[in-house]
């Protein structure tokens, strides 16, 4: 504790120790509405808001990536002998015709079934035969021409074509089978009905009639072969449908215009001279989903940070009056000169400033819902507009400002703090271009405007301060 | 209602205990508050967030020292944890060819509360913290070092700076004071 006690200290101390002042109301009143449930309930949130928030925006993401991926996935399962054969997409098949000795031609499906049969199969046809063995079946019959040229092989694709297999009687699953083989057991136990599709199918069943596809690569004729394969190639080597889902990741530094219509021109002033714009700058993480050709719809979320300083000097002024004692000389016409001490007061008209210094910070967390039209397009090139609202989600203040109503300065984290936690709707407008990479990945360039629609201030304040800004966005996106 | 009573109501959070410990502890907390906070309006803040810590801790009073001691405790951690908190890089003042007064010259007639309450709170931030809590609240220069986060060479040249300043504030009173008569 102290050692060295000064006068001053025991008079300040003896003087204000038990001072005592009225208080007011309206802190116990404030003071009552936090002892209740829903408010501890309430500020326990404000305060986690950001881990909240953070684990909401997670999970919304990774929800969203979910369906994504999982809605292009078929079904694997077969339920109760019935089920379906997922989709092959661009798979090659080769197959070789069949050779003098060999009259079954042999259809080599195993890429295709392995990889979409399920891992715990139990192979039932592995062991069936070996190519020499090899014999035809009713769904690939023989074919009556010979071939010269016995171990010519020839790609065909097949695309997108589910097959459903109803009543199959699949106690095993369907295993992989080597190439040139076909076994009785895979063709005798599975029946295939062709599910509705619009894309070639590839249908290998018993007692069926043989697929199109098979017959048109099995020609009598082996000099129309290629003329006929490469139809059926071009007829089938339809592009895949991308996903409409896209994710992207964009960064702006911001050009922030304040605007306050409702103040006072002095007080406008005023703020304009204290407090100057530092940087500002916006992320935004958007999940997009394409409609149509033209029309693509983004959303996600926005942080948003507006950071000034505050320099500001307040000058008081005071006046100062002091007593001095003077000793000096009269001349007395009777007694002569005569030492005499007067009073003599000093008036000083002073003055004294105190400085204060601020780093204000503006934080914005949004949702933005964009809406965006794609004007013109090239192989690399997509140029568009797009705009919506931007819905807010938490608005935070830091720092210090000029009193709107008593010249003084404010410190933001009190409840003096003249803003709203929420700043509503604004609007934003964008110029839009996206410069393809390669097949998964655009560059995007993004200018465009932010409008501050409502007021971030509490009305009583007067203010109605809002914020304008210039976004100049710049980021990259992920097509799946 | 004993300060006992009042104590057990507030572990239990009755609302009447809290509301006659606000009454009974409020009025000298809110000037401990003032001394502290730069307007009146950060003071209630203060006050209000010290009663509110008061509240949610009570049942951890273990009655060494006395309970107005611990509040008191509480509004001026309350206080300094604001001024820390507050993002004012420096706050300078200019005095004008201050002048010393030497202890032993000093005549001091009484002065009000108001009046010393006054010079107080006129006091520059930094000056004023570290016053009030190396005068009025007894605390060390060690102690202030710690709390505000500064060294204990600036902690005394602070306080000699806020007793040059007060020095000349209650000079002007005094001469006010001749004036008159």
């Amino acid at each position: 504790m102290n050692e060295n006690r000064h006068p001053l200290d025991d008079l300040f101390r003896d003087g204000l120790d038990q001072h005592s002042v009225e208080p007011p109301m309206h802190v116990w009143e404030r003071i009552d509405q936090t002892r209740t449930p829903v408010y501890k309930l309430m500020n326990n949130f404000k305060q986690h808001s950001r881990w909240y928030l953070s684990v909401a925006a997670g999970l919304v993401f990774m929800s969203a990536a979910a369906v994504m991926f999982l809605s292009d996935k078929p079904d694997l399962g077969l339920v109760e002998g019935q089920g379906t054969i997922p989709a092959v997409s661009q798979t090659e098949i080769r197959i070789e015709t069949p050779s003098e000795e060999q009259s079954v031609p042999a259809l080599a499906i195993q890429e295709a079934i392995e990889a979409e049969t399920p891992a715990s199969s139990t192979p039932t046809a592995s062991s069936s035969t070996s190519p020499s063995a090899a014999r035809p079946t009713e769904a690939y019959p023989a074919t009556p021409a010979p071939r010269k040229n016995a171990t010519q092989t020839e790609p065909i694709t097949i695309i997108e074509a589910p097959v459903t297999i109803e009543n199959a009687q699949v106690e095993a699953p369907i295993a992989p089978l080597e190439k040139g083989e076909v076994t009785e057991q895979t063709t005798e136990i599975i029946q295939v009905t062709e599910a509705p599709s619009t894309t070639p199918e590839a249908v290998v069943a018993e007692n069926e009639e043989i697929p199109e596809m098979v017959e048109a690569i099995t020609p009598n004729d082996p000099s129309e072969a290629p003329k006929k394969n490469e139809k059926k190639e071009s007829k089938t080597m339809i592009p895949l449908e991308p996903s409409p889902w896209s994710i992207e990741f964009l960064g702006s530094y911001d050009f922030v215009n304040r605007r306050m219509p409702n103040a006072s021109p002095a007080y406008q002033a005023a703020r304009k001279q204290d407090e100057k714009m530092a940087s500002a700058y916006t992320f935004q993480l958007r999940a997009q989903y394409r409609l149509n050709a033209v029309f693509s719809l983004r959303s996600g979320i926005s942080y948003s940070r507006i950071n000034e300083t505050l320099n500001h000097t307040a000058i008081e002024s005071y006046t100062e009056i002091t007593d001095r004692q003077v000793t000096g000389y009269i001349v007395d016409p009777i007694n002569g000169p005569t030492q005499i001490t007067y009073t003599v007061r000093d008036t000083f008209n002073r003055s004294s400033s105190s400085q204060v210094n601020s780093n204000n910070s503006y934080t914005f967390i949004d949702v933005p819902v964009l809406l965006n039209y794609t004007l013109y397009t090239s192989n690399k090139w997509a140029v568009g507009m797009s705009g919506g609202p931007i819905f807010n989600l938490v608005f935070q203040q830091k720092g210090h400002i000029l009193s709107p109503t008593q010249g003084e300065i404010i410190d933001l984290s009190t409840s003096a703090n003249p803003f709203r936690t929420y700043a509503g709707v604004n609007l934003m407008l964008n110029a839009t271009a996206s410069y393809s990479l390669n097949k998964h990945f655009d560059l995007l360039f993004e200018p465009g405007m932010r409008f501050g629609l409502s007021s971030l201030t509490n009305t009583p304040t007067g203010i109605n301060q809002k914020y304008n800004s210039l976004n100049l966005f710049t980021g990259i996106r992920y097509n799946f | 209602m004993s300060e006992e009573e009042l104590i057990n109501g507030c572990v239990r959070e009755d609302r009447a205990s809290q509301y006659a410990l606000y009454k009974t502890y409020a009025g000298k907390m809110l000037a401990v508050c003032r001394r502290y906070g730069r307007t009146d309006l950060e003071a209630e803040d203060i006050l209000q967030e010290g009663f509110i810590k008061v509240f949610d801790n009570v049942s951890k009073f273990r009655g060494n020292g006395s309970f107005e001691g611990w509040i008191r405790r509480i509004m001026v951690n309350t206080a300094l944890k604001l001024y820390r908190k507050s993002s004012f890089k420096n706050e300078v003042i200019g005095i004008d060819d201050g002048y010393d007064i030497p202890q032993e010259a000093t005549v001091l007639e009484k002065i009000s509360q108001g009046e010393l309450m006054k010079m107080v709170q006129g006091l520059p931030e930094g000056y004023g913290i570290v016053f009030n809590l190396y005068a009025i609240e007894g605390y060390s220069h060690a102690e202030i070092a710690d709390n505000l986060g500064v060294n204990e060479g600036t902690s005394r040249s602070q306080l000699a700076k806020a007793r040059k300043w007060l020095q000349k504030k209650v000079i002007e009173s005094q001469n006010i004071e001749y004036e008159r008569k």
